[in-house]
């Protein structure tokens, strides 16, 4: 017995109204008019149907037919319209269909990101500073000092390296910049060379005792007497430079 | 859903609705256009073209693109989806909306192409037509899939859609095209014709939804409603000036009768063609009434009284179509029988 079918019934027989006369008023079947009134709603066939009905019979018991109703929808919420039998067999179908469009759009993703670190490891980027962190040096194989230590300040020049190289005498020089080779000649007496690299500059002198060598700016001592071949290596960071070959 | 933000859309004559999924109805708009004369250019589109008809300029016409439930200037309906479409939809989206759109049961293939390519051009991925009876009906929340009968009428801006629905689909239908234009276009004339006012299309409808009847019954309701009266503001037809009329719900009621009359007849032409069977059932559980038309003061019991029939009001008779898009678009799988298949011609 619902609330809805109370009030209606006892309005209807205050009114002294019967079922059948309702029924002709309304023109409302006499079965949905007393499934409305018995709260039985199930038998009324669809919600539009019963909401309907209820509004017309309430209008026509002088009752205010939005309250019933919003009375009625407390009692008898809505169900899920079309569950129908086919739903059984879609819906399954649909979620699996979503997850796979879910899948899909992660994979676009990680490749897109896979791409973008690709693209950015083998780009050259002129942009970025060159390599301000310093780097760890690994331990020559044959470290050969030149001269015994002197007082030295720490390289005044955070970036590259420079190495001039001044001829007092007639002298050969190669010198490879960075892994290229830069320059091959004779230097006269008083010429001078500046090599400038970002990370090594590697010389080979004709003639060792004909040059003066700076190094970052720092007067470096003689490497080897006149008519010796002397080849040395300026890393970045070094103090020193470091004698690779001496004949 | 980020992704899938499927449209149904209820191009109606009168009012554009669009329906988002699983977010209810987020646009209705008059379907009115604004354009510039000469270059075409669009100014405005919704309730900001329909404060303007009737209020332009020479180089400024106000249009409805859709006349009778149809499209009538293909171009500017286009337009007017283009821009409801991108204003559910903000830019940016990377997928494209299904659409679904509904339309009159009566629309030829022609007119059915027409606005299958607005959609698209519009910018829909794919585009679905649905009957608007039909959508009104799954709007409704008739049981349409049972093999019992259902009746809709639907009463839109442009045209009056009875049908018949049976087991998903359509069994009789009838369309007409009247419906609320046609009801203020008859408080128009019966003004002109009685006191010799001319009245905008705006006023008409104002009128018609103040004191707009179709029947009056002898309650206190009714009573108050017939003793309503209006203030009408046009200009007079003899002397060109301004003018004030005082006007009764009971003459409205009488400019009325005409597209009324039209609208029983057509739902009593419908009730013939029914089988015998699905009458009975018709009998049963009577005539459900959507559409802003259906909001005509009595009209549901004068339909009752014609056909001895019960007549149910739909719960929100003037969202009824979009929402029935929306439940289509929600359950598509199920739901695609009901819709129009794609005519390939030529």
């Amino acid at each position: 017995m619902g609330q809805v079918g109370e009030i209606l019934r006892s309005t209807r027989q205050e009114k002294g109204i019967s079922l059948r006369e309702a029924e002709e008023a309304t023109k409302i079947r006499l079965k949905y008019l007393e499934a409305l009134e018995n709260g039985t709603y199930d038998e009324i066939p669809g919600r539009v149907y019963a909401l309907g009905f209820l509004r017309n019979y309430a209008r026509f018991l002088g009752l205010d037919p939005a309250e019933l109703t919003a009375r009625f929808k407390e009692e008898y919420p809505p169900k899920e319209a079309y569950q129908v039998e086919e739903s059984g067999i879609t819906t399954p179908r649909l979620t699996s269909r979503g997850w796979s469009r879910w899948l899909l759009i992660l994979g676009i993703i990680l490749v897109l990101w896979g791409v973008n670190r690709l693209y950015s490891y083998y780009r050259p980027s002129p942009e970025q500073p060159p390599a301000p962190p310093p780097v760890t040096q690994p331990a020559p194989a044959t470290p050969v000092p030149v001269t015994p230590v002197q007082p030295t300040s720490p390289p005044s020049q955070a970036q590259g390296v420079e190495v001039k190289i001044r001829a007092t005498g007639n002298c050969w020089v190669g010198a490879v910049v960075d892994g290229k080779a830069d320059f091959s000649g004779t230097l006269k007496s008083g010429d001078e060379k500046v090599f400038q690299g970002q990370d090594k500059v590697s010389v080979t002198l004709g003639s060792a005792g004909a040059v003066e060598v700076t190094f970052n700016g720092q007067v470096q001592p003689p490497l080897g007497k006149a008519g010796s071949v002397v080849t040395f290596e300026a890393d970045k960071g070094a103090n020193q430079l470091r004698i690779i070959k001496k004949q | 859903m980020i992704f899938a933000r499927d449209l149904g859309i209820d191009l109606g004559t009168a009012n554009t609705l669009v329906h988002v999924r699983n977010k209810g109805i987020i646009l209705r708009e008059p379907s009115v256009v604004a354009i510039q004369r000469g270059t075409g250019n669009v100014m405005a589109v919704g309730e900001e073209a329909k404060r303007m008809i009737g209020r332009t300029p020479g180089n400024i016409v106000a249009i409805r693109p859709l006349k009778d439930g149809v499209i009538a200037d293909f171009d500017v309906t286009q337009s007017m989806l283009r821009y409801f479409i991108e204003k559910a939809i903000p830019k940016g989206f990377l997928v494209r909306p299904r659409v679904v759109v509904g339309v009159p049961s009566g629309v030829t293939a022609v007119e059915e192409r027409a606005v299958r390519e607005a959609a698209l051009q519009a910018g829909a991925k794919e585009a679905y037509l649905i009957e608007e009876p039909m959508a009104a009906a799954i709007g409704a929340g008739l049981p349409v899939y049972e093999p019992t009968g259902n009746m809709i009428v639907d009463i839109g801006g442009g045209t009056t859609e009875v049908a018949v629905i049976s087991l998903g689909g359509i069994v009789t239908s009838r369309s007409i095209r009247i419906g609320g234009d046609e009801m203020d276009e008859a408080i128009t004339q019966y003004i002109k014709r009685t006191y010799n006012l001319m009245i905008g299309e705006r006023t008409a409808e104002e009128i018609k939804i103040e004191l707009g009847a179709a029947y009056f019954e002898d309650t206190d309701e009714d009573r108050e409603r017939q003793n309503r009266t209006y203030a009408v503001r046009g200009r007079d037809l003899v002397t060109g000036l301004p003018k004030t009329i005082e006007i009764t719900a009971t003459e409205v009621q009488a400019a009325l009768s005409e597209p009324v009359a039209a609208i029983l007849e057509a739902i009593k032409v419908c009730l013939e063609r029914t089988p015998p069977e699905l009458a009975a059932d018709l009998m049963d559980r009577g005539i459900v009434l959507a559409g802003g038309g259906s909001l005509l003061w009595g009209l549901d019991r004068l339909v009752s009284q014609e056909t001895g029939m019960p007549v149910n009001m739909a719960e929100d008779p003037l969202t009824a179509v979009a929402i029935g898009t929306g439940k289509v678009l929600e359950n598509i799988e199920v739901l695609k029988r009901v819709l129009l298949p794609a005519r390939r011609s030529g």
